[in-house]
């Protein structure tokens, strides 16, 4: 009874926050527009970003809700990747940092759920950009392959948030900076398409990947089942 | 053509009005279902971009009321809307009562908004 009580508790909770997050997108579409008036191109692109975190927020909460599987289907994971980068390519040449993406040709396709992906790309990205920001610098992206996969790296910069994935509040503390807040939208929505993010350390500094099935995979698979 | 703006956002009503001024076009806002109606009274509005999560009504009532009517029947509508999805994944139904496109409203910008009315004023 104690428990049923509790699970109501924090399904109201979790209610509550996704109204929270629905109602504050205004404000912040708001100072977008007011900044897009004005020609302020630096306040554009940091609300438009902030914007697109809410919004994958958003996502991840209604996956949740839903408590259905996504549905992954066969996408070229290059091309779903650039139009990630296009979209914040202003906002990494606002902070400085340059996106060098490098792509290696797929054999087929990647089991992608496309807008999970490019939210969770685009969380990746923007906290890697804003861990960059300080200093600016290069922001190395590799993009293809024959397994489908995403790696992300850069001298100096620091990802560790990404080997926690699983837990939103071991990272998500009131006292941080919110540098770490799209790592970890990336991190619960590439586990939600079956891939978790992978942390490496090593002499040339910290990197984060994620790799897919191919939909060679995924048919072996469902012939199997 | 003239255009209405239903949004409750004052912010957001002058930047799509700037947008239509950019277009020729002269536009009137309101921030609620009572005061649209009241306004597409008067059978000067050829277009109406809402939110369809207006207060007093929402903007699907407003839809649905506005083509009860004979002669607000040719409105266009434009659902500026904060979860686009839901709404597109019903266009066909939508497009019977005169909607001819749904734009999510935290991607609104001028480029969106311009080439959206554009097509439209020329359609």
């Amino acid at each position: 009874m104690e428990g049923s009580t509790h699970a109501q508790s924090l399904r109201e909770q979790a209610e509550l926050y996704y109204s929270l997050l629905s109602e504050l997108r205004t404000p912040i579409l708001e100072l977008k527009l007011l900044s897009e008036q004005n020609k302020d191109q630096a306040s554009l692109a940091v609300a438009a970003q902030t914007l697109k975190l809410f919004d994958g927020f958003l996502y991840l909460q209604e996956q949740y809700a839903s408590g259905q599987q996504l549905e992954l289907m066969p996408s070229s994971i290059i091309s779903s990747t650039e139009d990630v980068l296009h979209e914040l390519d202003t906002y990494a040449k606002t902070v400085n940092v340059r996106l060098l993406a490098k792509t290696r040709r797929s054999k087929g396709s990647a089991a992608l759920c496309k807008p999970a992906y490019q939210y969770a790309v685009y969380g990746l990205l923007h906290s890697a950009i804003t861990g960059l920001s300080d200093e600016g610098g290069e922001l190395h992206i590799n993009v293809g392959g024959t397994d489908p996969q995403l790696k992300v790296y850069a001298a100096g910069l620091d990802l560790r948030a990404a080997k926690t994935s699983t837990g939103l509040r071991q990272v998500l503390l009131p006292r941080n900076s919110g540098q770490d807040t799209g790592l970890v939208l990336a991190g619960q929505l590439f586990e939600l398409m079956g891939s978790g993010l992978t942390h490496t350390k090593n002499q040339f500094g910290q990197s984060v990947g994620v790799r897919f099935k191919s939909v060679q995979q995924m048919s072996l698979i469902d012939s199997l089942a | 053509m003239k255009a209405l703006v239903i949004d409750p956002s004052k912010v957001v009503q002058d930047f799509c009005v700037a947008v239509c001024s950019s277009l020729g076009m002269s536009a009137s806002t309101c921030s609620n279902g009572h005061q649209a109606m009241d306004l597409l009274d008067s059978g000067e509005y050829e277009l109406v971009i809402v939110n369809p999560l207006i207060k007093k009504n929402s903007g699907l009532e407003l839809i649905y009321e506005a083509n009860s009517y004979n002669d607000l029947q040719g409105i266009k509508w434009v659902l500026l809307a904060d979860n686009p999805e839901v709404y597109k994944a019903n266009i066909d139904q939508l497009a019977t009562l005169g909607v001819v496109s749904v734009m999510a409203r935290t991607n609104l910008s001028t480029k969106n908004l311009h080439g959206t009315l554009k097509a439209l004023v020329h359609a």
